[in-house]
């Protein structure tokens, strides 16, 4: 790898000296070694994370969390981290239901439309894991002041539950219902399973 | 036969939060050594502020791999465990059962199919 890339100050957390800031912002794959909980399931099907990473980031975040900084998530973040969740489990459904675990025919939005209550089960399980995440963390990536993560992720969820559409579908539905945005200009189907939507649209599944 | 009951106070032995392997494996060890003396245990999360599901999966989680949920069940109570804590060791818990529950022949399918696509990987 062409080292001239890298330019951030590079800390080995494998090593770590004390914690020099006071501020921490967290990506969305930290989220998933440490509160997403079936590597077990994803290895059977060669999707788990590497073994260092399942190591190494939960044992530093413990480290971060005894030394008190202030942890912040982005919102991206948090979608991110839902859509990986979404992803994984999912890849575990199929391969219930396909004995010979050949993901290679695994085609993502086909298995969530003929599936409907299987990714409502999965939207109820993260829910449970967006619990755990916001007694952490201090958002950002907000403009709404005083919005905290409670209510961001409260008004997601409301949006996103029962739908079949991505997170970042629903964060951006919820944004705009909050504006008094009601109507969606889009090709995408995944839109017209969301309710008081009006959805304008040619697609040749809705219309 | 002895039916004494450990208390096992989760912040003294191993603090606020409670999130890496080491320490879910360390609470797998305390627990198994428990139950091989027979007793009862009981988890107190009095104080503890992080719970997260790394931990709980090396902990909690591996015991459906060891031995029969009935064996157990009724030998491990969770004090102090706010809603959200609950919730996700519930959840931890309902996806480890369904891990294990697979057959030997399931999971020998699964493993081939493992081998497979690794010696696939390594051919390409």
């Amino acid at each position: 790898m062409n080292k001239d890339l890298i330019k951030a100050n590079i800390i080995d957390i494998r090593n770590p000296k004390s914690l020099s800031t006071s501020k921490m912002l967290v990506d969305s794959n930290i989220l998933y070694f440490c509160y997403y909980d079936r590597f077990q399931d994803l290895e059977f099907i060669d999707r788990a994370p590497k073994k260092y990473q399942l190591i190494e980031y939960p044992k530093y975040y413990e480290i971060m969390l005894s030394s008190k900084i202030e942890l912040f998530i982005h919102k991206i973040s948090i979608i991110e981290f839902v859509k990986t969740v979404i992803e994984a489990e999912m890849q575990i459904a199929y391969c219930k239901s396909d004995p010979t675990l050949n993901l290679d025919n695994y085609k993502p939005k086909y298995f969530r439309v003929n599936n409907p209550q299987t990714y409502y089960s999965v939207q109820q399980n993260i829910l449970t894991y967006l619990a755990s995440i916001k007694k952490t963390f201090k958002m950002i990536g907000c403009d709404e002041k005083d919005i905290t993560l409670d209510m961001c992720l409260s008004d997601f969820y409301l949006t996103w539950q029962k739908t079949l559409a991505d997170p970042n579908e629903a964060i951006m539905i919820a944004d705009a219902n909050k504006l008094g945005i009601c109507s969606v200009f889009s090709d995408d189907f995944d839109i017209a399973t969301f309710k008081s939507i009006n959805f304008y649209t040619a697609n040749r599944k809705v219309v | 036969m002895s039916t004494n009951t450990a208390v096992v106070e989760m912040l003294k032995y191993y603090g606020e939060h409670c999130v890496s392997l080491y320490k879910g494996n360390d609470l797998f060890n305390k627990i198994i050594k428990m139950l091989e003396e027979n007793s009862n245990i009981v988890l107190d999360f009095k104080n503890v502020l992080t719970i997260t599901s790394s931990f709980l999966n090396a902990s909690i989680a591996k015991l459906y791999g060891q031995f029969e949920e009935a064996y157990f069940l009724n030998k491990i109570k969770y004090l102090n465990l706010d809603e959200t804590d609950t919730q996700l060791l519930n959840l931890v818990i309902k996806n480890a059962k369904e891990h294990f529950s697979k057959s030997p022949d399931v999971r020998k399918l699964e493993n081939k199919i493992v081998e497979d696509t690794i010696n696939k990987k390594l051919d390409e």
